[in-house]
């Protein structure tokens, strides 16, 4: 009980140092805890949701599929359930509105009895009437929709009215992108509605056709055994996609989103609790150095080293619990609004905003266990001193092997004071490390995190100035004569030039290595589409003896410039040799790019056209005429583009600020804490070196020419450490944001920002430990045994 | 007549009605209650007294480390008592040296960087290879404090003291952790010191053995000088007995 008081009240004296600690734990638990807690609630979520609402095990798209040819996809081995839909996408005209609205229409099979596959959680009344339509509730909330409205849309050119009778979500639309060159959401242009399958085939003259397919498999089935089969009957249909569920969309970007925060859960706390548990190790061990005599009084008088040892640990225990709670507290207070945040891009129906008690007790015990651990080994080594040993003064650190030896121009250059500096680093290796190592994951963080959005806002501005620098492109839905697509183009009100290009997927295979991309067919004197690469180097005219690559896409297949791939079209199974001429490297696009007569002479075709690229003094006119055009599938305005672009930018700032104030957080929680000790360590040599006629600032530069060292040590492994976090976030927003990539290249103002950042914590780190040193009674510490 | 003879000699510091209250919690500490004294040119001076006689405190005060509650010290005419913090470091670091009990080496600085430290603060400092030769630690010059014995270090922070040619010698206790003949050889370096290059020597000590080997010795109690003696035939250092 006493031992307890002693703890409590040796604690107590160290406040501060203690409250860094719990700071630090308190930081990893709360990030533990409050992801952990999101990517659980959003996971837990969308599997109970595909579970309930029996989302497919395989979706294939056709161009028309008819009736008749159903029956023999339900025969295939292994297909257990085969649900056939028609989709078409309709342009909601929205007065005010300048942005393109495009709202997905799926046919709903109303005489199905039971839950089919992908059934959409419904409320409202059923789609009893003519035109009755079910729109998801976002889409519905954003344009201020409600059941009993009347919606107009524009299909095929023509307008229809639709009654809306009730709201409904889909599970294949957590995450609902339009298509796969979408970056996120966007709620506002982009719905999904359920309408009666015999008003939509009327609706678009299609009966007993289709054009979407889902399928369950039989349990024991995989989609690889049912594959060739599904693609035999569809291929004469104009089958255009065929994928499992795991590669849906939207069920792809759940489930990245799901494996990186729980990535991030995990590895952030361990980060956290790990530097929180060194530095309570350095902390302790200082602590109990100091309390060397009291630890062989306590031993004369009969105490165990075990129940010594556990005197100690206690105040890890304390620390690491105390950390813990206040992690597991802040978590709760903002799963909240973490879950807040992913509801605006994934919608899910009883997601979970509370921290399980499971995973508060796993914070707590991860924290409680960091502080043990810290506590343990810097305990230890004081504790195993006999009594008498402890009783008496330690012996002057020793010197093993003198750095300077192997060093003889440094010890040239330097003075006794500088000799002091490099061996004080000698002298506390481990510490001098950790002190490096968390200037380098500072610098890496400030490094990488500071120019982001500068180099997000860089790509779209590069994209949309010197890439597309067209006002819209009009994809069209079936391909037509390329002369009669830019001449239809220019006639259109408003329209100043126009130009087509060819648009068509492609797998490209080297060796046994295969991956599909865009392959872009540009005409030579092509102006409003430029190949340029991230160093703003142009490619045009592409070579017209081969293609250029992406670099993503050249990494895919191994690829160099003058490798032979091979290529297949969606027009012919035969692969057809071609050479890459180049590979490029861009952040925003993922296309292959072809000499357009080249792209036609080796696919042995007429010279088509798949999209309309055209510059525009009048946008709204140009909308407008379009509402009226049959085969225009997509209209992509660029500026509207750009803008929902650095709307997202913006609202994913917040984080990246939390990113910036942790990374200085770090830096400066580790150099503030490791100088207190180094300054307690030394405040005996200091004050020596007070009394011998040193100034309060010359005492200091020995100090500070130790940190400075390090600081540029870590700043030095900080460079590489940022090249591999840079590396590291692409792959994750290239899973997360569909292909997205930033520089490869960090800006060198960026490092620079990142060296200030963390001079910035170093010098308000010397500043304290100046005062401490001003503040030393020299009186008092020389007297003092040390 | 022994008036006479310290008035032919040059007073370096001179002590005035000196006190030194110490608070300690709600009480106050009277460490000195009025010391007068003077220190003369090239002497060698022993203070002696019981632990708690305020001693240590005089020597931190003519030490430039610690102020005193009120009284004058004035050393070679300019009274220091009042000094500002950056004046007493340059006080410190051009006119005093220190030695204290526990040596105090920077434990990573070899015994000649020790030495160096010191002396790279003064430009009038002695050659560091020559008190290293007088220490007799020429050929351990490059040992850290861990690898030399309490007596080398004890030497190696005499050196270190004195390689900044200071005017006072202060000792704080020089031979107190040290065994009989280490300390002999510590307070001949002492003496060495004193009579080779003319400088003050002041010892403080509990130990009255030394006291012999001292021009004069001043005796402390309770705060105050309580007596002054001088020898006229102060012993060699080998003849120190305790």
């Amino acid at each position: 009980m006493i031992l307890f008081l002693k703890a409590i009240r040796s604690i107590w004296r160290h406040k501060w140092a203690y409250v860094s600690c719990i700071m630090l734990i308190a930081a990893g638990i709360f990030m533990y805890t409050a992801m952990g807690a999101a990517a659980g609630a959003l996971d837990a979520a969308a599997q109970k949701y595909y579970k309930n609402n029996r989302l497919a095990d395989v979706f294939a798209t056709a161009v028309n599929v008819p009736g008749s040819e159903l029956s023999a996809l339900e025969r295939i081995d292994g297909i257990n359930e085969l649900q056939a839909r028609l989709t078409c996408e309709a342009r909601v005209p929205v007065s005010g509105n300048s942005k393109i609205i495009w709202l997905r229409l799926i046919s709903f099979d109303t005489d199905y009895e039971g839950v089919s596959l992908n059934y959409p959680d419904i409320n409202g009344l059923p789609l009893e009437k003519q035109n009755d339509i079910w729109l998801n509730h976002q889409f519905a909330e954003i344009h201020n929709l409600q059941i009993g409205d009347k919606l107009s849309v524009i299909i095929d050119g023509r307008f229809v009215e639709l009654n809306i009778v009730g709201l409904a979500n889909s599970p294949e639309y957590v995450y609902a992108l339009r298509d796969a060159t979408e970056i996120y959401p966007d709620r506002e242009t982009f719905g999904i509605g359920y309408i009666n399958i015999r008003d939509l085939a009327q609706l678009l003259n299609s009966p007993n056709m289709y054009n979407d397919l889902s399928f369950s498999l039989e349990n024991g089935f995989t989609f690889d055994e049912v594959k060739q089969q599904i693609e035999t009957v569809l291929e004469p249909f104009g089958m255009t996609g065929l994928y499992e569920a795991a590669d849906q969309m939207s069920y792809t970007m759940v489930d990245a989103e799901v494996t990186n925060v729980k990535a991030m859960s995990g590895t952030m706390p361990l980060l956290f609790s790990g530097i929180a548990a060194i530095v309570l190790f350095m902390m302790l061990k200082r602590i109990i150095e100091q309390e060397r005599t009291q630890i062989g009084t306590l031993k004369t008088f009969g105490y165990t080293n075990r129940e010594i040892l556990l005197h100690y640990i206690l105040y890890g225990l304390f620390t690491g619990l105390i950390g813990g709670i206040v992690g597991v507290g802040l978590g709760n207070l903002s799963v909240e609004y973490i879950i807040r945040l992913y509801t605006e891009f994934f919608t899910l129906p009883d997601i979970s905003n509370t921290i399980p008690p499971q995973l508060a007790l796993q914070g707590i015990a991860i924290a409680t266990i960091s502080g043990i651990i810290g506590a343990y080994f810097g305990a230890r080594p004081a504790v195993k001193l006999n009594p008498a040993e402890a009783m008496r003064p330690p012996s002057p650190p020793e010197i093993k092997g003198d750095i300077l030896k192997y060093l003889p121009f440094v010890r040239v250059l330097l003075t006794s004071r500088g000799s002091m500096s490099i061996r004080n680093i000698q002298r506390t290796k481990a510490r001098s490390l950790f002190i490096a190592v968390g200037i380098m994951f500072s610098f890496g963080i400030l490094a990488v995190m500071s120019p982001l959005m500068i180099m997000m806002t860089d790509i779209i501005m590069a994209k949309y100035q010197y890439i597309e620098v067209f006002d819209a492109k009009l994809s069209l839905k079936q391909p037509v004569a390329a002369a009669d697509a830019a001449a239809q183009a220019m006639k259109l009100s408003g329209v100043t030039m126009a130009e087509f290009v060819r648009e068509t997927p492609v797998e490209l295979r080297n060796g046994n290595l295969k991956t599909g991309t865009v392959l872009m067919g540009i005409k030579p004197g092509s102006y409003l589409y430029n190949i340029y690469d991230d160093d703003k180097k142009i490619y045009l005219p592409v070579p017209d003896k081969g293609i250029i690559l992406n670099s993503f896409t050249a990494d895919d297949l191994n690829a160099r410039p003058g490798s032979k791939v091979m290529l297949t079209s969606p027009f012919d199974d035969e692969e057809i040799p071609i050479y890459v001429q180049d590979i490029i490297h861009q952040n925003m696009t993922s296309y292959a790019y072809i000499d357009y007569d080249l792209l036609h002479e080796i696919f042995n075709q007429p010279k088509l056209a798949t999209a309309v690229m055209v510059m525009t003094n009048d946008m709204e006119s140009l909308k407008s005429k379009l509402d009226e055009t049959k085969n225009v599938s997509t209209i992509t305005d660029t500026y509207t583009s750009a803008e929902n672009f650095m709307e997202m930018m913006n609202s994913y700032s917040s984080m990246l600020w939390i990113m910036l104030i942790l990374g200085s957080a770090i830096a400066f929680a580790i150099i503030y804490n490791s100088s207190t000790i180094s300054l307690s360590e030394k405040k005996r040599e200091y004050a020596t070196l007070r009394v011998l006629g040193l100034h309060i600032k010359e005492v200091c530069e020995i100090s500070n020419f130790e940190y400075w060292l390090l600081y540029a040590l870590g700043c030095l492994l900080g460079v590489p450490f940022a090249n591999l976090l840079l590396s590291g976030l692409n792959t994750m927003l290239a899973q997360e944001m569909n292909g997205l990539s930033i520089p490869a290249r960090i800006p060198l103002w960026a490092f620079g920002a990142a060296a200030a950042g963390c001079m910035a914590a170093m010098i308000l780190s010397n500043l304290s430990s100046k005062k401490t040193i001003g503040k030393l009674d020299m009186v008092d510490v020389l007297k003092e045994r040390e | 007549m022994k008036d006479a003879l310290n008035s032919q000699r040059e007073v370096i510091l001179s002590i005035e009605d000196i006190t030194k209250e110490y608070h300690m919690g709600e009480i106050i500490v009277q460490a000195l209650r009025g010391v007068n004294f003077k220190i003369y040119q090239g002497e060698f001076l022993v203070i002696l007294g019981p632990s708690g006689s305020g001693k240590s405190t005089v020597l931190n005060i003519i030490g430039g480390i610690d102020q005193p509650t009120a009284g004058k010290i004035i050393y070679k005419g300019k009274d220091i008592s009042g000094l500002k913090e950056k004046d007493l470091t340059k006080y410190r670091r051009s006119s005093v040296g220190f030695v204290f009990q526990f040596y105090n080496l920077i434990p990573n600085l070899t015994a000649k960087e020790n030495i160096q430290l010191a002396s790279e603060l003064s430009s009038n400092a002695l050659s560091v290879s020559d008190l290293l030769e007088t220490i007799g630690l020429a050929d351990r010059g490059g040992h850290f404090p861990s690898q030399m014995s309490g007596g080398q270090q004890q030497r190696v922070a005499i050196a270190r003291a004195v390689a900044k040619n200071p005017e006072i010698l202060l000792c704080d206790e020089p031979t107190g952790a040290l065994d009989f003949s280490t300390g002999i050889q510590v307070l001949k370096l002492l003496k060495e010191f004193n009579k080779k290059y003319k400088r003050t020597v002041a010892i403080i000590t509990h130990n009255a053995g030394i006291s012999e080997m001292a021009d004069r010795v001043l005796y402390f109690k309770d705060g105050l000088v309580d007596l002054v003696t001088v020898n006229d035939n102060p012993v060699d250092p080998e003849e120190v007995r305790w």
